[in-house]
């Protein structure tokens, strides 16, 4: 009896206490911005902009959380190809997390090119490793675990890689840039970097599959790097002079969102730039496929869009 | 004249450290599985001592500057016999470590009078002179001869002590790289990232088995009959051996001092020494110098020898000369060669369907089941297949080197007369853009050293692309995975439907190097929509120019415009 009456108190209290912290999220977010796109600065200097914009980092991580990072860190590229994503902007946010409280902060990618190549010669493993964060290998199969993604369409099941997967808080930090079969990569397309088989998607309705495991992956946050901008020859790159810079940055905590607002800022500078082709977004089927799956929405004008231009 | 007891007790001393440190530093480059050698290591690699592979590399006509060990060692053995042996041959070291741990437990005095003590003692501790077995020791050195004359080089490669070594530590390779992932994947379930998993290494099953059975062979027979190896199959220990009977100084027995306590004869590895006669047979000995270090008489020594004593004759060098014409000439004379040579046929079924394309000068060398247009390429350094083939002893050296471990041993993708020289395999890897280690590490020229922009432009196949296999045309989804991962370009997206919403490969032949990422990355099974058609003798790249592109996205400016016009507002939405 005493064990019952516990119980019941014990729900019904967890239940107020739940319905009160709902409230509260939701009234201090209510003001802050889905979306912040900002122009003109440094990597890291735009991010600090739009991150005390978005309500902070502490918005997102709390004391006591491990972080982990997704960046693209899939080529043996350095920095200027604008293949991978841009290094002082991954340390930047390794050591915002760190000072929201952040346990320990995590990085990985399931890398194209030899993982150690890659993690060095895009600036990552250094840039990490100074701002207090810890490079995790992305590419032996012994990290992933088999995962259901109960709304798929195309992809019914994967193999996650852990940390993606156990992850309290997970920010993805996709590169923006031009790519041969998806037209445009970013932050979707990033998380093929999270799975073991990647085959699979590219025989199995590639958008559809991103879509499926956007879906899936539980995101915090999106910062997407536009600062160089690779317009042709993506994913990989072949001269720099492809990847202009153009000092572009989106954060949003709606993935979907943040690939809409990738698109348009791919066109423009595509139009800027006469190089690669500016796609609409229509031309990109993913983001549309995951809207579909209820993923977030590519209809910027509903959303609470902040604006920021840095001298 | 003649060195005293001190000497050769310092002597003894110093071939051991030497040995060890050696053997450690040969060794090294088959654990490093993180690549992570310092550049030094491959300027000066220990591997470039080795007899026969720099015999081979110098017949392969790479120049004397890289490829004077086998004449170094030559020279020496005329001097003081076969040091190369003892000091420098990492199989003849690990006999001796065998051995060493065999007769270990007969030797300590703790582990003397267990059982082991008593196993070891009566099995390991003791040898006896043995008579020479000379007409099988020419009888392997005329087939070593043989196989560089018409170059087998795997074959060759099952003679050759350094090759029989790299074959044996190339097991050592797989389970290093095993034993760090598996020791990444435990940690990782404690929350602890710190220990970097290495590429998965390139097993091959045969392959493998006959290293642990090498191994096993090779500690067994050497824990109970010593160097035996070196004095029946051996060819450059029977080359040396000859060289030796002539060498100025030997190792020789005083006849007055010997007591006939029989000691070194039982520690013989080499069995060379007869007791009974008081003989050592200089051209067996492979330099340990345990006898005239433990001779309790003293009195084993070096001493002017004694044919010089007599006559300065004629010394009856074996030379090896050039060969004229090799692989080749026993390719055409022997139909046996058909079947050594390996004739693979590829999926018929396949090629009934669709037309599969094969270029003038392609490898011959197909994969049983795969797409017939499939061919195996050799190496980039290597030349050409025929100079692979020829001087590659299958040392595994290289399949340690490779970073994405795409080279892997085969067990008959060359033909069985190929047995462990390494393929490319693109079904599990692909010859990475920044890598030029192979052509680092290998000793016997056959894969030459080229720098890494030589790689990127030195061509070893060409990707040969079947539309009707592409997901673009039987699905109608996007993929373009050949096309992201190709290196140099030579993989262009092209509109494959009017609205432009769908892309599809076109292969730039003259630009592909045949790295094989397209192959390795293809999605389709279980054929790949693109495959690697390797090149018989390898050529010179094209670099890809912006001109080629088939189809433009944009129409460009005619003249460059220096800095864009800054946008009034920037945001687009």
């Amino acid at each position: 009896m005493k064990r019952r009456d516990f119980v019941k108190t014990a729900i019904a209290g967890s239940a107020i206490a739940c319905t009160g912290s709902i409230f509260a999220e939701e009234k201090k977010s209510a003001k802050k911005p889905d979306l912040v796109a900002i122009h003109g600065g440094s990597a890291a200097e735009m991010f600090e902009k739009g991150i005390a914009e978005m309500g902070g980092m502490s918005r997102f991580v709390k004391k006591g959380q491990t972080v982990v990072l997704k960046p693209n860190i899939a080529w043996n590229r350095t920095p200027d190809f604008g293949a991978n994503t841009d290094p002082d902007l991954v340390a930047a946010v390794v050591k915002a997390c760190l000072a929201a409280g952040a346990k320990k902060v995590l990085c990985f990618d399931h890398t194209c090119h030899a993982a150690d190549d890659c993690y060095k010669n895009s600036g990552t493993a250094e840039a990490v490793a100074k701002a207090g964060g810890e490079m995790v290998s992305g590419n032996a199969g012994s990290m992933f675990v088999d995962q259901d993604i109960p709304k798929g369409v195309s992809l019914k099941k994967a193999k996650v890689h852990k940390l993606a997967v156990e992850a309290d808080v997970f920010i993805n930090m996709p590169v923006l840039k031009h790519h041969g079969g998806t037209k445009i990569t970013c932050a979707m397309k990033n998380y093929m970097g999270c799975i073991l088989d990647r085959g699979f998607w590219h025989r199995n309705d590639l958008p559809q599959c991103i879509a499926d495991f956007a879906s899936y992956q539980k995101t915090s946050l999106t910062i997407v790097d536009a600062y160089h901008v690779m317009l042709e020859h993506g994913p990989q790159g072949k001269d720099p002079k492809f990847a202009p810079v153009v000092k572009y940055q989106v954060i949003s905590n709606d993935i979907v969102a943040a690939d809409a607002a990738a698109v348009q800022i791919f066109a423009t500078v595509a139009k800027q730039y006469g190089m690669g082709k500016p796609y609409t977004l229509d031309e990109i089927p993913y983001i549309g496929l995951a809207e579909k799956l209820g993923v977030g929405t590519a209809d910027l004008g509903k959303l609470n869009v902040k604006r920021i231009s840095v001298a | 004249m003649r060195l005293n007891f001190k000497k050769m007790k310092t002597l003894r001393l110093f071939r051991v450290i030497f040995a060890i440190l050696f053997f450690a530093a040969i060794s090294l480059q088959f654990f490093d599985i993180y690549h992570k050698l310092p550049k030094i290591y491959y300027m000066y690699p220990p591997a470039s001592l080795q007899f026969m592979p720099s015999l081979l590399k110098f017949l392969a006509g790479v120049g004397i500057a890289s490829a004077w060990a086998f004449l170094a060692f030559s020279g020496l053995a005329l001097i003081l016999g076969r040091a190369y042996c003892s000091f420098i041959c990492p199989y003849g070291i690990l006999m001796d470590i065998f051995r060493k741990t065999a007769k270990f437990p007969a030797e300590n005095k703790f582990l003397k009078k267990t059982a082991l003590g008593r196993f070891s003692q009566k099995n390991f501790a003791k040898l006896k002179y043995a008579k020479p077995l000379t007409a099988l020791r020419i009888s392997f050195l005329t087939l070593a001869m043989l196989c560089i004359a018409f170059g087998f080089g795997a074959l060759l490669g099952l003679l050759d002590p350094y090759s029989l070594y790299g074959k044996i530590m190339s097991a050592g390779f797989i389970a290093a790289s095993e034993t760090a992932n598996f020791s990444a994947a435990t940690a990782a379930n404690f929350g602890y990232y710190g220990i970097t998993p290495a590429a998965n290494a390139a097993v091959s099953v045969a392959a493998f088995g006959f290293s642990i059975f090498l191994l096993v062979l090779t500690a067994m027979v050497s824990a109970k009959s010593g160097r035996l190896f070196c004095n029946s199959l051996c060819p450059v220990g029977t080359f040396l051996g000859g060289l030796s009977k002539f060498a100025v100084f030997s190792l020789q027995i005083e006849k007055d001092l010997c007591v006939s306590c029989g000691k070194c004869e039982r520690d013989c590895k080499a069995k060379c020494i007869n007791i009974k006669e008081k003989d050592i047979d200089f051209s067996r000995c492979v330099l340990c110098l345990d006898c005239a270090a433990h001779c309790p008489k003293n009195s084993i020594s070096y001493k002017i020898n004694p044919i010089y004593k007599k006559i300065f004759s004629k010394s009856a060098q074996k030379s090896e000369g050039e060969k004229i014409s090799r692989r080749s000439f026993a390719a055409a004379s022997a139909s046996i060669a058909a079947a050594l040579f390996g004739c693979k046929k590829g999926d018929e079924e396949l090629a009934k369907k669709h037309s599969l394309k094969v270029l003038d000068g392609a490898s011959e060398y197909q994969i049983d089941g795969a797409r017939a247009d499939k061919r195996l390429a050799s190496p980039p350094g290597s030349i050409s297949i025929e100079n692979f083939l020829e001087n590659c002893t299958a040392c595994q050296r290289c399949v340690s080197s490779c970073k994405s471990q795409v080279l892997k041993a085969s067990t008959t993708q060359w033909g069985l007369a190929g047995f462990m020289q390494p393929y490319m395999d693109f079904s599990a890897a692909f010859c990475l853009p920044d890598c030029h280690n192979c052509s680092k590490a290998c000793p016997t020229g056959a894969i030459r050293f080229i720098t890494k922009k030589q790689k990127m432009a030195e061509k070893i196949g060409t990707a040969i692309f079947n539309r009707e296999l592409c997901v673009v045309f039987t699905d109608g989804t996007d993929c373009a995975a050949c096309a992201e991962h190709c290196p140099v370009q030579a993989i262009e997206m092209i509109p494959f439907n009017e609205k432009k919403s769908l892309y599809i490969p076109h292969v730039h032949e003259d630009v592909c190097i045949g790295c094989g990422a397209c192959e390795n990355v293809c999605p389709v099974r279980p054929h790949t929509a693109i495959v690697i058609q390797g090149l018989k003798v390898h050529k010179k790249a094209i670099p890809f120019d912006e001109k080629m592109r088939l189809y433009v996205p944009q129409e460009k400016p005619k003249t460059e415009v220096s800095a864009p016009k800054p946008l009034d507002n920037p945001f687009p939405f």
